[in-house]
Order: structure tokens, then sequence, then C-alpha cells
């Protein structure tokens, strides 16, 4: 459903950024930690993740190192300061969004 | 062989969506790994090495969906990629105008450097060749600049095509050529520039409608 992709734009991002805010992870760490917390509440290609992550590398917002690890080359994500300054930005965002809803008489649990 | 079968089969998906090269190297080499981390995870929990295989290329995404969202990503990426009209029309466009100017005021600049009557064979060299650098070098400029934001831009087909056309259009309509002097008669020749092809009736039209 088109409508329902765009209601969840930004999702992705806001979920990475949070997720990245205290610890640096790699891909499948982080799909396996959005999957965990999230409940299986979220349905997307895992491999998906990863375009978002080159994306927010590209836009500064995370900073990446590599590390060998079984003579593989696992690449590790942590949020940059501008990165933090854009996570604050979404979350104000997302809950003057929830605040709206909430108006409207319909009501958003937060975690 | 499998995991070589479903990385060509995305390697595929991706080149059709535009996104190649070292872009799309590096998001391979991330989904493979990504896909053994997760067989890992699952033998580790007691699953069959081959279910676990099948489950986890599964639960990666199908190319097509993988490759869609990578484009899509790969374009709110950059400047380029969110203005793709701009990046792939517009300054192709400029970059031939630009090329167009450098070559007709830097050709005049550097014949006129050349005072030297011994090195009128130089001078004669240019008038022979300088237009057809004139003629192709802004299209073949403004050409690889384009087909370098192609490899950049996810599904910049049409875009590509319209600029060829406006391209080719906007490069046919100038055209120069040299008029070289006759054996054993004066030292100088000439270069001409017209108006040429459709573009060039336009481009004709409109120097006539607005001079």
């Amino acid at each position: 459903m088109k409508t329902k992709e765009h209601l969840l734009d930004g999702v992705p991002e806001l979920l990475v950024l949070r997720l990245l805010a205290h610890d640096e992870m790699y891909g499948y760490q982080l799909v396996s930690e959005i999957q965990r917390r999230s409940k299986g509440a979220f349905e997307f290609g895992e491999g998906c993740i990863y375009p978002v992550l080159h994306r927010l590398v590209a836009q500064r917002l995370l900073l990446e190192r590599q590390q060998e690890v079984s003579g593989r080359t696992r690449r590790y994500y942590r949020l940059s300061a501008t990165g933090k300054k854009r996570l604050a930005h979404l979350e104000n965002t997302w809950k003057q969004v929830s605040a709206t809803i909430n108006a409207c008489g319909m009501e958003v649990r937060h975690a | 062989m499998r995991e070589d079968s479903n990385i060509s089969k995305m390697r595929t998906a991706l080149r059709r969506q535009g996104v190649w090269g070292s872009r799309a190297e590096r998001l391979l080499q991330e989904w493979a790994d990504h896909v053994r981390d997760d067989v890992a995870h699952r033998v580790e929990s007691g699953v069959d090495p081959v279910v676990a295989g099948t489950a986890a290329w599964r639960a990666l995404g199908t190319p097509g969906d993988l490759a869609t969202h990578a484009a899509g990503e790969l374009a709110a990426g950059s400047w380029l990629g969110r203005h793709p009209w701009v990046a792939g029309l517009a300054m192709p466009v400029l970059v031939w105008l630009l090329t167009v100017a450098t070559l007709f005021f830097g050709g005049a600049w550097l014949g006129s450097l050349i005072t030297d009557p011994d090195a009128h064979h130089v001078k004669l060299a240019m008038l022979e060749w300088w237009p057809q650098v004139f003629n192709w070098l802004p299209w073949l400029l403004s050409m690889s600049w384009l087909a370098w934001m192609a490899g950049r831009m996810p599904g910049g087909w049409k875009l590509f095509w319209v600029t060829t056309v406006v391209l080719t259009f906007c490069s046919t309509a100038i055209h120069m050529d040299s008029i070289n002097p006759p054996l054993n008669g004066p030292e100088s020749g000439s270069i001409s520039m017209t108006t040429a092809g459709p573009g060039g009736l336009l481009l004709h039209g409109m120097l006539r409608l607005f001079l």
C-alpha cells in the first residue's frame, strides 16, 4: 500500500539512529536488535537496512570503521555529532506527530 | 554455489536499477556477510544448514525489492540524486555551452598568440583541426558527464535518453568549418560558423526573432 509506505517514511532512519545512539553495531547485529526490540512489528527485507546505512554515512550522520573478523571485513557503524542532532530533530518531530494523533482521539502508546 | 547464484541475481537486479560499480559491490559484500551471519546463528540454534541457508536468503529480501530500495536510498543520499533533472539535463547542457564558449574564445586567443611567420604551418594545422574539436568535444564532454551521472543516478534511463536527444539537438545546431588557403595562394585561411540541422533551424529562427 502506497499510503502505508508514505506513513512510514523516515521510520527506518529514526530506528537506526536511535539504536546507534549508544553503541556501535554492524548490519546483522542492528537488524537483530530491531527485530528483538520491535518484537517482529516491522516486517522488512533485512537487506534493506544496508542502503539506509550507506545513505546515512554519505550524509555524515553515521561514522563507520572496518574490522577483520574471521577473515571477513566487518563494518561497524556509530552515530556522528551531526547524527545526534538529526536524531534529536527526528524524535521531536515524531513526538509532535504522536501528540497530534492523540489530540485527534487516536491513542499512541510509547514504548 | 548457491551464494554465487543469489549474489549474481542481486548484481543483475542492482544493475537494472542503475546501481553498479563499487556501490553495488559493497552492498553485495554486506548482504553476503549478513546471510553468513544469519546462517551461523540459525545453525547454532539447531536448524539444518540447508534449511538455514534458504531461510536466511529469504529473510534478506528478494533481489528486485532490495535493488529498488537501494536505488531509492542512493538517490536520496546525494544532492544530484535528489535533483535528477538538474544533474541529468541542465548540467550536461551547461557543460556543452561552456565547452563551446571555451573552445571558441580559447581558439581565437591561441591563434592570436602565434605571430611568428615561421610558425604559420601551426596556425594552418589549428585551422584544419580546430573545427573538428569544436564540433565534437562539447558533445563528447557533456555526454561523458551524463554517463558519469547515469552510474550514480538510479532509474535514470528516461533522463538519459531525453538528455541525449537534447544534447544531440544542441550539438548539431552550430557547425564550424575551416576553409584552407589554396596552394600557392594567400597565407591565411578562414573559419566559418553556420547553423545546421533541425537544431540549427530553431537557433536560426530564434536569432532572427531576437536580433
